[in-house]
């Protein structure tokens, strides 16, 4: 009678630390990998092919020239305070990070100007996509002037891709 | 009777620090297997609606080379190219030691592939991350060393963050 008592009255405690130290390791496991699950993608594009000696054999085609220039250079401005308050402190060499303000770029197909921005990017799309449907295969070069930064390119590459062309090319030399 | 107590207790073994064991390899050896993500350095990239998602396969080679805002190369974690400030005494060497390395890893096909003609040139692209203010002189200036007569890339990537979240509520 007292044993069955003494069970009754025996109280169950759950150990916890099992599940603690599970915790942790997952919580360790999610810091270490999260940076790693940000969506990249990635942009084909081509080098001029026939640099050196092996020329190609291939008929000239006309391409279409597309000029990226800097209308406005903007202004380097340090990117912690930038990014989180808006509030612009000029960047200086070693000061890390920097983010580029009133940077303002200008496209030239063929021999139309276009703006940089979203309504500039929709007129070029419009014009590519003529050229593109009078000739598929048609090559494009990309042709980035001084002062042009990596932010400029993608934009471009990417309407001259999604209009539906396939070779497109980087000019071999840097612009002035 | 104390001695037919100790024979009715349990032998209990506690699992507890062989899961803490087993939990812990699995995470070292997920960290270090994930070889192909160890080559891209952490960079804003701009976004572009047409980017291939970058999924590769870690069986593969895949060359990558980072460029940081202020002109840095990094590839395979280690600096192959530092501007000098005033741009002038810039030390391409480390950059194009490590191209040429690249470039013979890479597959290799005909410089006319349709007609099976011509020297062998590497087939293989070679993905360029760069932030998004980074000049774009820089990354010229690899593509300019791409060309040169040892090393011969001609294919290459850029990467950018893919538009996911924004096309599907454009759809």
């Amino acid at each position: 009678m007292s044993i069955i008592a003494d069970i009754a009255n025996e109280k169950i405690e759950m150990d916890m630390t099992p599940m603690i130290d599970v915790t942790f390791l997952l919580l360790i496991f999610f810091m270490c990998t999260i940076k790693f699950k940000t969506l990249e993608g990635k942009l084909a594009a081509y080098l001029p092919k026939d640099v050196g000696v092996n020329q190609s054999d291939a008929e000239p085609m006309e391409k279409i020239d597309i000029y990226i220039r800097t209308e406005k250079p903007g202004r380097r401005v340090q990117a912690a305070p930038y990014e989180k308050l808006g509030q612009e402190v000029t960047w200086n060499e070693g000061d890390g990070e920097f983010f580029i303000v009133g940077h303002e770029v200008r496209y030239q197909v063929i021999r139309d100007e276009f703006d940089g921005d979203d309504a500039g990017l929709k007129k070029i799309k419009t014009k590519l996509s003529e050229l593109h449907r009078l000739d598929p295969e048609r090559a494009v070069t990309l042709k980035p002037m001084q002062g042009v930064i990596y932010n400029d390119i993608i934009p471009i590459l990417d309407t001259v891709i999604e209009v539906g062309f396939s070779d497109v090319t980087f000019a071999g030399s840097y612009g002035k | 009777m104390n001695l037919s107590k100790h024979h009715a207790e349990e032998m209990k073994m506690d699992m507890t620090p062989m899961i803490d064991v087993v939990f812990l390899l699995i995470i070292f050896f997920m960290l270090i297997t994930d070889m192909t993500q160890q080559d891209l350095e952490v960079l804003t990239l701009p976004k572009a609606k047409m980017a291939v998602p970058d999924e590769p396969d870690p069986k593969e080679f895949r060359p990558v080379i980072n460029i940081r805002q202020n002109g840095e190369m990094i590839s395979k974690r280690e600096v192959v190219f530092a501007p000098s400030i005033d741009g002038t005494k810039d030390d391409e060497k480390d950059l194009m030691a490590s191209l040429l390395d690249t470039s013979k890893l890479m597959k290799k096909d005909h410089f006319n592939k349709e007609a099976g003609t011509g020297d062998m040139i590497p087939d293989d692209f070679l993905l360029i991350r760069a932030d998004r203010f980074t000049p774009f002189h820089y990354i010229q200036r690899v593509m300019t060393a791409c060309g040169n007569q040892d090393i011969k890339i001609w294919k290459v990537q850029l990467a950018a963050g893919t538009l996911v979240e924004d096309t599907a509520t454009e759809n």
